[in-house]
């Protein structure tokens, strides 16, 4: 059993943190003891090792990830775009024809966390494009062999609004989850679908899809948010265990 | 790494709003946030995640900054905060991915490099989070002592004792042990 003391001096000496006389005291030490020597080249040989990991290459790509929050020329707040020419012809064709097809569909389930209120009416205006201040953030796309998804998170009308389209041959299990940020569930609604499995809690949304599934979240911001917070969504598309594909979505 | 000065300076512009000062400021620490988040969860795809939503938070939280400390300890706090919620947030059964590949001049040493990284990541996650942690910022972003203090918020003395056990479970598991001796 090596002294405390020591185990300190070793550690600090492999730190490069130790005096003059406290790099003497150990070498007395070392030149004393076969057990502190061969203690001493062990974490020695560690402390190398761990030196010698290759560092692990990566560079983000500021356009492609903070591109939609930060545009060029704009300032930190507000952070938005704005017009409908950032959707693809198929989701504004959706947009459009949302709500006349949720009327006749039905309304999947809506709860509020913080409030008993049940705000259809809010909900039903999120189906809507909001022609006048329509806010594209930021999409993320899966196309593989299997499933072909694509989620937007969105304000409109002054909510978060997440939209999701899948289209899956098999069972595909897809994870939603905004606990990073204090995004909470407010509601969601289905168009023409049904899912084969769906758990709700107040940040995480998991389930599991199969055929074509097409679906809006409208998230709500915690009351204590500054103006300009983003708001965060995690995805993750997975089948039998094995992730398929996940990634990040954010709005200001 | 940029002095206090310079991070002074980065954090004006970006608090003015200059686009291409948030774009410096990732550039610097992107690598150092990349790996210690890497260490940490062991997958290339979250601390992907995990870069990414510490550089949000920063953006995000830059006004809350104490300009008494320095701007990588914020940081790299705010990447291992984010790091340890993912690690709670993971499915207890989820298998770590591989190690991602590594540069070398060629194969033979890209693959010794790999499979030192890989034996290295083994036995960093079998490690708690707490002994982790100070493992990942003396190695993977070169924090001393206080540096590390700072960033997690614990006593200097606490980050030595931590140190030191996480440098003798290492040893036992990497080098005590011949059998995965690299």
């Amino acid at each position: 059993m090596i002294d405390e003391h020591v185990v300190a001096l070793i550690n600090g000496d492999i730190d490069g943190v130790l005096s003059a006389s406290e790099r003497a005291e150990l070498r007395e030490i070392l030149a004393s003891s076969t057990e502190v020597q061969e203690y001493y080249q062990g974490l020695e040989q560690l402390d190398g090792l761990l030196q010698d990991v290759p560092a692990q290459e990566y560079k983000m790509n500021f356009d492609q990830r903070f591109g939609d929050l930060f545009p060029r020329g704009a300032s930190v707040t507000p952070i938005r775009k704005t017009g409908m020419g950032r959707l693809s012809n198929v989701m504004s064709y959706g947009l459009a024809t949302a709500a006349g097809i949720l009327l006749a569909v039905g309304y999947y389930e809506s709860r509020k966390l913080d409030s008993d209120e049940q705000d259809f009416g809010q909900m039903l205006g999120t189906m809507a494009p909001d022609t006048n201040r329509m806010v594209a953030a930021e999409a993320f796309k899966v196309n593989e062999a299997g499933v072909q998804s694509e989620a937007r998170l969105e304000e409109r009308h002054g909510k978060l609004v997440l939209e999701i389209t899948v289209d899956s041959a098999r069972d595909t299990d897809i994870s939603v989850d905004f606990s990073a940020t204090s995004l909470r569930f407010n509601a969601m609604a289905q168009f023409a679908s049904q899912f084969e499995s769906i758990q709700i809690d107040a940040n995480v949304i998991r389930l599991r899809s199969n055929g074509q599934q097409h679906f809006t979240m409208l998230l709500d911001r915690a009351t204590n948010d500054e103006p300009g917070d983003p708001g965060v969504v995690r995805l993750r598309y997975s089948r039998d265990g094995a992730l398929i594909q996940q990634g990040t979505l954010a709005v200001r | 790494m940029l002095d206090k000065q310079q991070e002074n300076l980065l954090i004006a512009d970006i608090k003015r709003g200059d686009r291409r000062a948030m774009e410096v400021l990732v550039k610097e620490f992107e690598r150092p946030v990349y790996n210690a988040a890497y260490r940490m969860l062991g997958n290339p795809d979250d601390a992907a995640d995990v870069t990414q939503t510490t550089f949000m938070n920063v953006f995000r939280k830059l006004g809350q900054f104490n300009s008494s400390y320095r701007l990588f300890s914020w940081i790299y706090r705010i990447a291992m905060n984010e790091s340890i919620d993912q690690l709670k947030r993971r499915p207890q059964t989820e298998q770590l991915s591989p190690a991602l590949a590594a540069g070398g001049p060629g194969p033979a040493a890209r693959l010794q490099a790999t499979q030192v990284s890989q034996r290295v990541q083994s036995a960093l996650m079998e490690l708690s989070e707490d002994y982790r942690s100070v493992i990942v910022l003396r190695y993977f972003t070169g924090c001393n002592y206080e540096q590390m203090a700072v960033t997690l918020s614990i006593p200097e003395k606490t980050v030595k004792s931590r140190l030191y056990t996480a440098r003798q479970l290492l040893k036992t598991s990497l080098v005590d042990n011949k059998e995965s001796n690299l």
